[in-house]
């Protein structure tokens, strides 16, 4: 008993550190997390003190992004940490294990190990790209005495070796990953969130509405989506902005469309008209019964989606119509690589194996989403 | 004796655990009589249905048990044995005849078919032999009907069609689960008349599987009780509702609604709820709801015993 | 059991509901008469029972009083308001006097939202309490329909079809209505579970004055807690009368074959069979004259013609038939 007491009061001074709290009371996943976490942070700033000092005083928005983070993503861990160990002290013994679909879904998806590592992946090249001007080891365009830097196979120094102009490759891989992975990402919610509500609006209120708004779909998928990105990208100058645009403006017509199927069939589920019988507004009615129940899939094929718009993003680019040099991505970062590709195979071995592993990690986390959000695993009324 | 069963188990292998649908159950058929299984929802009578016939779907398999079908354990069978055995000697009824016929055929077609897999016709013989199935089965105009297909008929004769399609191998044994659930309460009535005059032209046995007691006062000579898996009594029909033992059943027989009886004060019910077949209570499964439970219902499921001539009750308080 | 007063709360008067169907460029558009010139009136504390068969239009009744579904024709007047004729926002705010229960309670609760939410929402929506007793009066409804507190942290997937029904009551009576439509309350049901249900649903009445319209294909059911009972064939009301009568002394062919076929172990009682070749009626065509007809062992010429209209024969006791 009293040494229960002890544990409780030291655990919730020890919150103060994210992660020992938890580590105290024996929760040792969560406890473990945000521990390495808290602690990768700390070392990195130690170690890039200068750097961090030195964003104060320029006006360059990558590293004011880059420390903001830092600082933000340091700040919610503390406070995560110390409300949960609050909660956790208040629960007391009882465990009580939430049963909500979302909350079933994670338990299952945590079974897999396989998505569990990709998510971890991810989660890994993310952060990196964030915060690739305090961990870049050099500047991605700095070019010093090229004669004697170029093409330099991986060594210490220079992990992923350097290019035909001299530039460290890993530092370029690191600012290529903030170009692939926020296209990728932001692309994909601007699709997802269009189609989302494009096909829900279409769906619930029918009629005139609804075949208004599908033959617009019609046309978008017919129109000739390549000439239009050769079009725009020869006016204006390829940036992450007009990319992610293009991409997510040209693919959310499928999303759509199955939106629209779906909230067709919930929206004369007794569920839905119980919120209509409740005087529900529309709006609620959508938003909070109908696309929640409508979304499983589309999360599936969201993650499936980055990956698509990431290998987009490298395939234009690659073909010199999406970002252009010197501003790297893994995608001209690799067509770049690919004359002196007998001589100096790392400077297209490099991105393309980081352009394949986030691809994977996305394939797997969607065959993990997948299997985690399976339907028929909620139905057992089959006796 | 037609068919005899013999401690069948079939067990669900799911990720959660096993789930015990069929567990331990023996009982008997004898030639052309009507045998009704009982229970609510979720006490496993349709996989008993399903067992016979090797149809229990992927997690699910029999576990242990004997099936003698005239002399023959159909456990012992193989594929091919067991699809010869489906639709000629046993035929099967389902419950929603709207989900269980093909919407893509029309219904002589899907009748034709049948007999042409239990008997060697050629497809003219095959299209009259099933327009007199259908006129048999009650449908009028059958030459007509020959083509309409399954969403073009009312629910009552789509599952006329589908009682067609079960007997149409002449079989011994029939099995009808649920067979007017889904069915309007006049079409159940005719339905119910149409079995029963099926029953004495082709000379079946039946297995009727229900949870509606005016369906057994009707149609069954004998009743089985059913709850979590086990059967909890059996009796012949007229004893079975005079004299009820088993707390259970005397609950179903006290809930059923019959009409006549006015409006009621407190209706009664059975306290509780099934129990999910995962978190079965210890000992005899009903006690947590029985109202004369003691101490020794809390250790293990009463075995069922016979204690008078065919009656058969599983319950420490039944002598 | 009694009715608290005679006062009407519910005046229904020539409801129609027209679903189209089949929409065609040329010749005429086809049309599924659900519900085909019903009038009826329920008076406030009474329990009304409607019970029918599929195709009869009870369900589309429910709906069509509540505008779930749009009316076509005719009228409702709730506590004398016309409720055809409320906008928008004003029905909004009507729904709080009549609500609904619906019959498949695996698929009336909203599967991602715990029990408490579920309850809340109507409260929240419509600022019956304030936010601050919105927790206590949640665990105030789940104790009526009779769940412990605990309930409101699951979700509906973990509870059974009686607990559901329940919980679905239970968020029904949130708005304090003072008209519940109950359609197939029990339908989805276990028979040992029916009657806790159908329990809860007479408390209402005795104890709170509840008007309630239920709807089912159960005679039986209906029996149990109806005061009054009308039949529905076709979207019309072939007989209304009060339970008791009803039952003993049926005066419709259709009510006599209803009363017949609900199984009981007697099948020698059973009536002359309805004509098994006659189907009801081709969805879609206007019937002339009693929609029956076809089927019925005491048609006459004139059934064909012209359909009967309401007529009281005894004291709460009207039926629509030639040959009665």
């Amino acid at each position: 008993m009293a040494r229960s007491v002890f544990k409780r009061g030291l655990s919730s001074w020890l919150a103060i550190i994210p992660g020992l709290g938890h580590l105290a009371l024996g929760e040792r996943i969560k406890g473990a997390h945000l521990l390495a976490y808290t602690v990768a942070i700390v070392l990195l700033v130690i170690w890039r003190m200068d750097r961090v000092m030195h964003t104060f005083s320029s006006r360059a928005i990558d590293e004011w992004v880059a420390v903001l983070f830092l600082m933000g993503s340091l700040l919610v861990a503390a406070e995560y940490s110390r409300r949960d160990v609050k909660r956790l002290l208040a629960r007391g013994d009882t465990p009580v294990t939430s049963n909500g679909p979302w909350q079933i879904a994670a338990r299952r998806f945590r079974v897999n190990k396989l998505a569990v590592g990709s998510v971890y992946i991810i989660l890994l090249l993310y952060i990196l790209a964030i915060l690739a001007p305090l961990v870049a080891p050099q500047n991605p365009s700095m070019m010093d005495n090229i004669l004697e830097t170029r093409y330099l196979p991986p060594s210490f120094s220079h992990l992923f070796g350097t290019d035909e102009f001299g530039r460290d490759l890993f530092s370029r891989a690191l600012y290529g990953a903030r170009v692939s992975l926020s296209i990728g990402l932001l692309a994909m919610l601007l699709s997802k969130t269009i189609g989302t509500i494009y096909g829900a609006i279409a769906a619930y209120f029918g009629g005139i509405v609804d075949s208004v708004l599908m033959r617009l779909v019609d046309v978008v998928i017919a129109f000739p989506i390549f000439y239009l990105m050769l079009l725009l990208v020869g006016i204006f100058e390829a940036n992450i902005l007009l990319l992610v645009l293009i991409l997510g403006l040209t693919s959310w017509p499928g999303t759509a469309r199955y939106i629209r199927g779906e909230i067709l069939s919930l929206k004369e589920q007794e569920f839905a008209e119980s919120a209509r019988a409740i005087g529900l507004p529309p709006h609620l009615i959508i938003f909070r019964h109908l696309i929640p129940s409508a979304l499983s899939p589309v999360l599936v094929s969201a993650a499936l989606s980055v990956a698509g718009m990431i290998g987009a993003e490298a395939g234009l680019s690659f073909l010199g119509l999406g970002i252009r040099p010197p501003v790297p991505s893994w995608g001209n970062m690799v067509s770049g690589g690919q004359d002196a590709l007998l001589v100096a195979w790392w400077v297209a071995f490099f991105p393309g194996a980081l352009l394949t592993l986030t691809l994977v990690s996305f394939s797997l986390l969607a065959d993990g989403l997948r299997d985690a959000l399976d339907p028929k695993a909620l139905m057992r009324k089959l006796v | 004796m037609l068919l005899e069963v013999k401690n069948l188990k079939s067990y669900f292998f799911l990720d959660e655990g096993v789930l015990k649908a069929v567990d331990d159950l023996s009982f008997s058929i004898a030639d052309q009589e009507t045998v009704a299984l009982v229970g609510e929802s979720g006490c496993g009578k349709t996989i008993v249905a399903l067992s016979l016939l090797n149809l229990m779907p992927s997690p699910g398999r029999i576990v242990d048990g004997q099936m003698f079908f005239d002399g023959t354990d159909l456990r012992t069978m193989d594929t091919e044995q067991i699809r010869r055995i489906r639709g000629r000697h046993i035929g099967l009824v389902f419950q929603e005849p709207g989900v269980a016929l093909n919407p893509v055929y029309t219904v002589g077609q899907q009748i034709a078919d049948v007999l042409r897999l239990h008997r060697a016709l050629t497809r003219q013989e095959a299209k009259v032999a099933a327009i007199q199935l259908l006129g048999n089965v009650g449908i009028g105009n059958p030459e007509q009907r020959f083509n309409a297909y399954p969403f073009e008929l009312s629910g009552g004769m789509q599952q006329r069609v589908l009682i067609a399609t079960a007997i149409a191998g002449r079989p011994k044994l029939l099995i009808a689960d649920e067979p007017t659930t889904a069915l309007d309460a006049t079409v159940q009535a005719e339905i119910l008349d149409l079995l029963r005059y099926l029953k004495a032209e082709y000379r079946m046995a039946m297995l009727l599987i229900t949870h509606d007691i005016g369906v057994v006062a009707e149609m069954a000579d004998r009743v089985m009780v059913m709850y979590t898996g086990k059967i909890v009594e059996v009796a012949d029909t007229d004893t079975l509702l005079r004299d009820p033992r088993h707390p259970y059943t005397q609950g179903l027989l006290r809930s059923a609604l019959q009409l006549g009886t006015g409006k009621g004060e407190l209706l009664q019910g059975i306290p509780g709820t099934v129990p999910d077949f995962m978190e079965l209570p210890q000992g005899c499964t009903f006690h947590p709801r029985c109202t004369i439970a003691g101490q020794e219902c809390m250790h293990a499921f009463p075995p069922i015993e016979e204690f008078a001539s065919g009656r058969e009750c599983a319950c420490y308080k039944v002598t | 059991m009694r009715i608290l007063s005679n006062k009407i709360l519910l005046e229904v008067s020539n409801l129609e509901t027209h679903f189209p169907f089949g929409r065609r460029w040329f010749g005429r558009q086809q049309w599924v008469r659900a519900v085909d010139g019903i009038s009826l009136n329920i008076k406030r504390g009474e329990i009304l029972g409607v019970v029918g068969e599929s195709g009869s239009g009870k369900t589309t009744l429910g709906r069509s009083i509540l505008r779930l579904v749009e009316p076509t024709g005719g009228s409702v007047r709730f506590d004398g308001v016309d409720v055809m004729g409320l906008s928008g926002q004003e029905m909004r705010q009507m729904r709080k006097r009549m609500q609904v229960i619906f019959q498949d309670p695996y698929k009336s609760l909203s599967p991602r939202m715990q029990i408490g939410q579920i309850i809340a929402e109507p409260l929240r929506l419509h600022q019956i309490v304030p936010e601050a007793d919105v927790a206590d009066r949640v665990v105030a409804l789940l104790g009526k329909v009779g769940l412990k507190p605990y309930f409101q942290y699951r979700y509906p997937h973990e509870m059974s079809g009686g607990q559901r029904q329940r919980i679905a009551i239970a968020r029904t009576l949130a708005l304090e209505p003072e008209f519940i439509v109950a359609d197939e309350p029990v339908s989805a049901l276990d028979v040992s579970v029916q009657a806790q249900i159908l329990n809860i649903l007479l408390k209402l009445q005795q104890s709170e004055g509840m008007t309630l319209l239920i709807i089912s294909h159960d005679l039986a059911v209906i029996e149990k807690i109806a005061n009054r009972i009308a039949v529905l064939y076709s979207g019309k009301i072939m007989e209304i009368a009060d339970a008791g009568r009803l039952i003993n002394t049926p005066l419709h062919p259709y009510t006599q074959a209803l009363i017949s076929a609900v199984p009981t172990g007697r099948p020698e009682k059973r009536t002359p069979q309805l004509r098994l070749a006659a189907e009801p009626a081709m969805v879609g065509e206007p019937v002339k004259g009693c929609p029956f007809a076809a089927r019925c062992p005491k048609v006459q010429s004139i059934c064909r013609e012209e359909m009967p209209g309401l007529t009281r024969k005894a004291n709460e006791h009207e039926v629509a038939c030639h040959a009665v």
